[in-house]
Parts: structure tokens; sequence; C-alpha cells
């Protein structure tokens, strides 16, 4: 059996698919078709596209008509929303005006009027969900599925491959991962997590058997102004970005719950976002504003799952 | 309950909800994946299966009425042994007890009237069956066996099984064969005279089946099965009686082929959380007995957790071609010959209730529990017959069981 690899670059990160079979050719045809669905999904939910499902919604807003969306869109809805529901409001799709008003590549930190303004525009609360319709009451209220859109195309992709007869193999799209299956000699993949502060270096490595692996961290997109890190990870409640853990990781069946379970656990800050990775019952590993480390799979032993 | 295990609840329940709806957005479009259990799954049930009392006019004035009723203890582990390979062990106990139907008589009016054996009948029967599956890319290669036990009756039994997949697991194409040595020693056959000492049969059976995704909600099935058994295929504790008072041997031949053809049709109604199962039974063997069955069971789920499940059956049958409900005065020992209820003409119509709930713990680790409660009730007769019966057999049955079962995977 062989190992293929394939790494190229969606979704704003690098992406790669190791994956085993017996003739190259054959995961040739997997590794495309796992691209162009990638592609799809990119095409479908980017928030910079005309052409996008997430663009036609977002003009929608301020129609109380609203505006009727296909299954997948409303499936996503749903999860969004079941996410909403199970994060006192943190998980929050609504949350695109905000990325508007604090746009990181600039270097600038918003006023406060400015994000106050953008506030207003955001709530998952205000928005009316009666699958198929949704209806964006406010005009200018934006969808972002940037929180959970990465995670859920794992996902798809490991059930692709797995469909296509691939039993031995590794999802990872800019570090969020799904195993499909072990090494064929029964080896567990080992996933390096990068250290918050030094990208380059592993602050811990974990061995992945199965199901979902993401992290979410204050590293990935963020600027420092002044001397203070602005993440791209913002409270919908306050506006702003959030301080506290430095980063999550947890494992999960689907890669989907696990990125929304960090996103989550970022959201609740230092203390809150343990106990609820904690609480879960997901395998977790974070590290906190000072760099301490802690979860269910900081013990060397317990880095088996 | 403390804030800090309600607080753990509500957290579990979160888990839950996200990994459903997350499971739901995958689809469910896949057909079962092949791979082995990930999970180890162990389960208990207990059920009690009783008939109803004869009808006094079934049966001779002051005769015994009371039928059998069977308690059943069932359990099993099934687990993972390599990501390949899964094993599974059954065990059952059961215990039997009551009166069964010894021979047939007339009354007054010529009627057949059923004679109940006038002992009661305390049995008991273990069971233990094992079964392995072996999986590869394109399917599964399943070995089993089985040995059972009563005071009267071992029975020793082996199969194969597997599957392929093809066209992505659209289609599947299942087979199998198996083989079953039984040995019948019959109790009391010093007291009874027409009771062989000891007697054996064989079966051999094989099936060929298919499995067809039409489309996202609905799944076609098919399968085709043989069976053949040989040797003593008589039954030793009923009887043949020919009017004025001489009884012979319930007497069959010692082959028997039969063939079943079954269609099933799945479809799952998104709307309203439910899936209809469908399905059709033809059967027919050389002991000229046919029959028609048709079920439909309902799955109803009311949301994540609980799941309710109608179903209904319908079953008619013609008679043994050496089925006779007594002997004539005029008439001498038949070649073949057998008054056994479940070889006359007959009709019959069952309807029952199961009831799932799925709950989760965490102490320990995380152990997903399934508590079901079950009712059946089940009525044969005549006239349920879907061609018409001259004379019923006074023997047929009526029953009820109810089960109770908990299943964990952890």
């Amino acid at each position: 059996m062989l190992l293929a690899r394939y790494p190229w670059k969606a979704l704003g990160s690098p992406c790669e698919l190791h994956l085993y079979g017996d003739s190259r050719a054959e995961l040739d045809l997997v590794a495309d078709a796992a691209q162009s669905l990638v592609a799809r999904i990119e095409r479908t939910y980017s928030r910079y596209r005309d052409d996008s499902v997430v663009t036609a919604i977002n003009r929608s807003a301020g129609d109380s008509r609203g505006i009727v969306v296909d299954d997948e869109t409303a499936n996503l809805l749903d999860y969004a929303d079941t996410a909403w529901r199970h994060s006192d409001g943190l998980f929050d799709v609504t949350s695109g005006s905000l990325r508007k008003v604090w746009n990181l590549k600039s270097g600038r930190v918003p006023e406060r009027d400015e994000v106050t303004r953008a506030l207003e525009r955001v709530g998952w609360a205000k928005a009316r969900w009666e699958r198929p319709r949704l209806v964006l009451p406010v005009a200018g209220m934006e969808l972002d599925f940037g929180g959970f859109g990465k995670e859920w195309a794992v996902d798809c992709v490991a059930e692709l491959c797995h469909s296509r007869g691939v039993r031995h193999g590794m999802v990872d799209l800019g570090g969020d991962l799904r195993a499909i299956g072990r090494h064929p000699d029964g080896r567990p993949w080992v996933v390096g997590i990068r250290d918050p502060r030094e990208p380059a270096k592993a602050m811990a490595s974990l061995s992945l058997s199965r199901g979902g692996l993401a992290t979410s961290g204050d590293y990935e997109r963020c600027m420092v102004v002044d001397g203070v890190r602005y993440t791209h990870i913002l409270d919908p409640r306050t506006g702003w970005p959030v301080s506290g853990l430095r980063s999550a990781t947890a494992l999960a069946p689907t890669c989907l719950v696990a990125g929304t379970a960090t996103t989550v656990a970022m959201l609740k800050g230092e203390r809150g976002g343990a106990r609820f990775l904690d609480s879960l019952g997901l395998p977790n590993l974070r590290m906190d504003a000072r760099g301490r480390i802690s979860g269910s799979l900081a013990s060397p032993s317990a880095r088996a799952a | 309950m403390s804030r800090a295990r309600r607080e753990r609840r509500r957290e579990r329940a979160t888990l839950r909800a996200l990994t459903s709806s997350a499971l739901a957005l995958l689809g469910a479009a896949k057909a079962g994946a092949d791979t082995a259990m990930e999970r180890v799954e162990t389960s208990y049930s207990f059920s009690t299966y009783s008939e109803d009392e004869l009808a006094s006019s079934k049966t001779l004035p002051g005769a015994e009425r009371e039928r059998y009723s069977i308690q059943t203890h069932q359990a099993s582990i099934a687990g993972p042994i390599t990501e390949w390979l899964d094993l599974s062990i059954d065990v059952t106990h059961e215990k039997m007890s009551g009166a069964s139907p010894w021979y047939n008589t007339q009354d007054a009016a010529g009627t057949p009237i059923q004679i109940l054996s006038g002992a009661t009948i305390d049995d008991t029967r273990n069971d233990i069956a094992l079964h392995a599956n072996y999986y590869t890319e394109r399917g599964r290669l399943g070995f089993g066996g089985g040995y059972s036990t009563e005071n009267d009756y071992t029975a020793m039994s082996f199969g194969t099984d597997g599957t392929l997949n093809f066209n992505e697991k659209n289609t599947q194409l299942s087979g199998g064969f198996g083989l079953s040595f039984d040995q019948i020693d019959p109790v009391d056959s010093d007291l009874y005279t027409l009771r062989p000492d000891h007697e054996d049969k064989q079966s051999y059976t094989g099936f060929l089946g298919f499995s067809q995704v039409l489309n996202r909600r609905s799944v076609l099935d098919g399968s085709f099965t043989y069976n053949w058994n040989k040797g003593y295929l008589s039954d030793p504790y009923k009887e043949v009686f020919r009017i004025g008072g001489i009884h012979y041997a319930d007497d069959r031949p010692n082959s028997r082929h039969q063939f079943a053809f079954l269609l099933r049709y799945n479809r799952h109604i998104e709307e309203t959380e439910s899936t209809i199962h469908l399905s059709y039974q033809y059967y027919r063997d050389t002991w000229d007995v046919s029959s028609h069955m048709a079920e439909l069971s309902w799955y109803q789920n009311f949301g994540d957790s609980f799941q309710l499940i109608p179903h209904g059956r319908y079953y008619s049958q013609t008679g043994a071609g050496f089925y006779v409900p007594y002997l004539p005065t005029t008439q001498g020992k038949l070649a073949d010959q057998t008054s056994d209820y479940r070889l006359s003409p007959y009709g019959s119509i069952s309807f029952g209730l199961k009831a799932e709930y799925v709950l989760h713990s965490s102490w320990l680790r995380d152990v997903e529990w399934r508590l079901n409660a079950a009712v059946e009730r089940y009525h044969s007769s005549g006239d349920l017959c879907l061609s018409t019966v001259s004379v019923e057999a006074p023997g047929l049955v009526s029953f009820t069981v109810f089960s109770l079962g908990v299943r964990a995977s952890f």
C-alpha cells in the first residue's frame, strides 16, 4: 500500500491530504474530487465572492421577506442554531459586520463607537430562522461561516475519501484535522499542536486514530497594536476580540464538533473555557494567558486518542 | 442534584446536540459503513411468552386448558478485537412450562377438539452462540457457531456468511451457508411406546440477498433462502388419533425442502422523523405448505432519545398435504400423517408496540444506555386464512409477549 500526499492551498490556509491506497492513479482521482469539493464549499460560503450563497443572504438583510436557502445551507444554519443555543449565544454566525470593523490587516483598533454601532447588526437572536427561510431584519447584518466552514469541509472531505474506498488517511485543512482510520500498520497519526507564541514549534504532539481534531488560537489571524494582541475571535456580546486562552484543541467524533467546542472555549475565556471543554467530556489541550498548558491531553500518558 | 452535576449533564446534552446536528449535516446519504464495531455493546433482556387458555369449546369438558408459557433471559456482549475483527457472544436461558397440544378427537357434533398433554411440561433450554466478523475493504466475512441444550434436545450449528459492496456501497450482495445437527431424546419414552428413544436430524441452509440504496431516503432489500431438513422431522410429543381409540405416532416425511423469497422496502420520511419498513415474504416447501406474509413497521422518533415502533403482520398458509385433524374410524394409518395445528391451513395477525429510550451516563466513562419495552399480541384462526378452511385446527394458538431490555455501549 502506498502513501500519497496532496498539498494545496484553499480556504486561505495550507491544506494537505495524506491518503493510502493501492494505486497512485486511483488516489489522484480521490484527491482531485476532494479538492473540487473544498473549492465548491469555498465558492458557496465565501463572504468575499459576489456569487456566493452567503453574499446573497447578506444582500437580503433588511428585507422582511428574507431569503429561502437551499438544503445544504439550511443544514448549516440548523447546526449554527444548535451551537448558538448550546453556547449561551457565544457561537454566533451573524458576527459578519464585526469582521468589517475589525480589519486585522489594517493594524488599526476601531473606535468604541464603531464597535457599538456594528453590534446593532449582530445577534442570531435578531434573525428569524424558519427553515428554509432566513430573515435578517436589520439592514447591514452579515453572516460569516468562517467560524465553522473549514471544520465542516474537513468532515465532508473525510466522508468523501471514505466513500471512495480510502480506509487509511488524514485530512488537514489549515490545521483542522480528521483521521480516516489509522496508518495501515495500525499506528495512529501523530499530530503536532502549534505553540501559540512560537508557531514554528510544537507545544505538544498528540496521536489521533479516528475522528476530528480542531484548534482555535489567538495566533491564527491577529494584529498586535501597542503591545496588545487582537485576535480574530470576536465576542458577539461585546464586539471585542477575546483574551484569555491562547489556544484550545479538542478531539471529537467530527472535526466540526471539535471546532465548535474550541471556538466556544476561546470565547468563554480562561476559566470558563477550560471548564467548558472538560465538562463536554472531549479530550482537550489548552494554553492559558501565562503559557501554562492544561487539559486532559496535557499529560504525556494521556495523549493517545 | 448538585449544581456541578446539573451543569455537567447540560454540557453532555450540548455535545450530543452538536454531534447529532453535525452528523445530520453530513447527510444520511452514506449507506452503513462496513467496519468492525468501534464500541463494546452489552445487552440483557427478559421476556414472557404466554399462550391463551384453550377455549372450553375446543376441548373436552373438564380437560386441561392451560397452555404453554416461556420465560426467556437473554444476554449478549459484542465488541472489537482489532480494527478489522469483531466478536459477539449470545447466551439464552429459557424456562418453559405448561401443557401442549397432544392429539385431536371430535365432539358430539363431529368437530375436532384438542386434547392437551395432561402432565405439565417443565423444561429449560440453554443456548450459546458465537459470531465473528472479519472486515475487508470490500465487505465482511462472518463465521459463527452455536450450541443449544434442553432436557430432551441438543443442537449444534455452524455457519458462515458474508457481504460484498459495490457501486460506492449503494449496492450490497450477501450470502451465507449454515448447518445444524440436532439430537432428540424424548422424555418418558418408556411410558409412551409411540415415542422414539433417540432420533436425530440435520439441516442445511443457504441464502443469497441484495440491498440497494435507491436514494437518500429509501432502500430495497431482497433475499432468497433455501433450507433442507432431513432425518427425524416429526414431533415425538404429538399423536394422531383414530376415532374409536387408536393412537398413532406423528409421522412426517424424513426430508423437507423449504424455499423463501423476501422483499423489503424501507423509507425514511424526514418531515415527520419516521421510517417505514414494508416487507413481503412468499414461502413454499415440499410438504405442500405455502405461505404469504406481509409486515409493516413504523419507526417514529421523538427527538433524539425516544422512539416508538408500532408494527403489524399478516400471515396465511395452506396446510401440509398429510395434515389430518384426526383419522375417521374407516381410515387406517397413513404413510405420512400429523395433527399438528402448525401444519394445518390457517391465517394469523399480530400487532405490537415497542418503545425505546436512549440516555447517556458519564460515570467512569461515557456510556450510552438504551432501554426498551415491547408488547406483542398474536392471534391465529382458520377464518384469517386466504383460502377457505372448512375444518379449523382446534389447537390454533393466540399469545401475548411482553419484553424488557437494556443495552449499554461504551
